[in-house]
């Protein structure tokens, strides 16, 4: 299907693109938590698999993942976050349609959804990317 | 009459509530985490930190409660949902099994990897 079609069928109600990019970032979401788990694998090496003397500040981890709390990946962080965000407020508004008599009010709760979401966003941007960049 | 549709294990219904709980449960957890980990950049980015941490006295079994119950909801809610996607998906009987094994075999090997991780300190 071509994105031309897939708009034009779309793009006419809020509630099919918020299912289509739910679906789309809980894919993404999943990829994500699948390379954080693997990436936290080298936490199991131990002291005492180390030389002895080895100080705890040079285990291979701290190394291995300094890169990633760094410049760009900071960066990407702040977009994971995002998606993250957009995931948890509509996943909200899903619970409160179906379990608390939310299709009455469905499309005024995403609207206030996504306004509260864009704040937190720049609120999350800030707290985490000024004192890196800023001083 | 709802009670009849709710018990009936093929129906689906408990992998339907079950979204929606973890769901929401995530959603509190993930606050604690982002709050922890990305605003103050020295936790959980040094071995030492995540060791001070993870085998503090008092908070240590703490952490790892919470990061067992991160992994194991957020494991099963993911796939879950990946499985909800397959079933939206007109396919062959044995590609659909061959897709939902592997999510099952993916959830596995992940968790317990997960699991070493959290339980070796």
């Amino acid at each position: 299907m071509s994105w031309a079609r897939l708009y034009a069928t779309y793009h006419r109600f809020t509630g099919s693109w918020a299912f289509i990019l739910h679906r789309l970032s809980g894919l993404a979401l999943i990829g994500y938590l699948f390379m954080h788990i693997y990436s936290l694998k080298g936490l199991q090496v131990s002291m005492a698999d180390l030389p002895p003397d080895t100080p705890i500040e040079a285990h291979p981890w701290t190394d291995y993942v300094a890169p990633y709390a760094s410049g760009i990946f900071l960066v990407l962080e702040w977009a994971l976050f995002s998606v993250v965000l957009f995931h948890a407020f509509n996943g909200i508004r899903i619970a409160v349609v179906d379990l608390a008599d939310g299709s009455k009010y469905h499309k005024e709760l995403f609207w206030i959804l996504s306004i509260t979401g864009a704040v937190l966003f720049l609120v999350m941007g800030w707290l985490m990317l000024a004192h890196v960049f800023l001083g | 009459m709802s009670l009849h549709y709710h018990t009936s294990s093929k129906s689906g219904s408990f992998s339907w509530f079950f979204m929606r709980i973890s769901g929401l449960v995530l959603v509190a957890l993930v606050i604690f985490h982002y709050v922890l980990m990305h605003i103050d950049l020295d936790r959980g980015h040094t071995f030492a930190s995540v060791y001070a941490a993870l085998t503090d006295p008092v908070w240590g079994p703490w952490w790892k409660t919470l990061d067992l119950t991160m992994l194991t909801l957020g494991l099963w809610h993911g796939l879950t949902g990946v499985w909800g996607v397959i079933r939206d998906y007109a396919m062959p009987g044995v590609l659909r099994l061959v897709l939902s094994g592997l999510l099952v075999v993916a959830g596995v090997a992940f968790g317990i990897m997960g699991y070493t991780t959290i339980l070796s300190f």
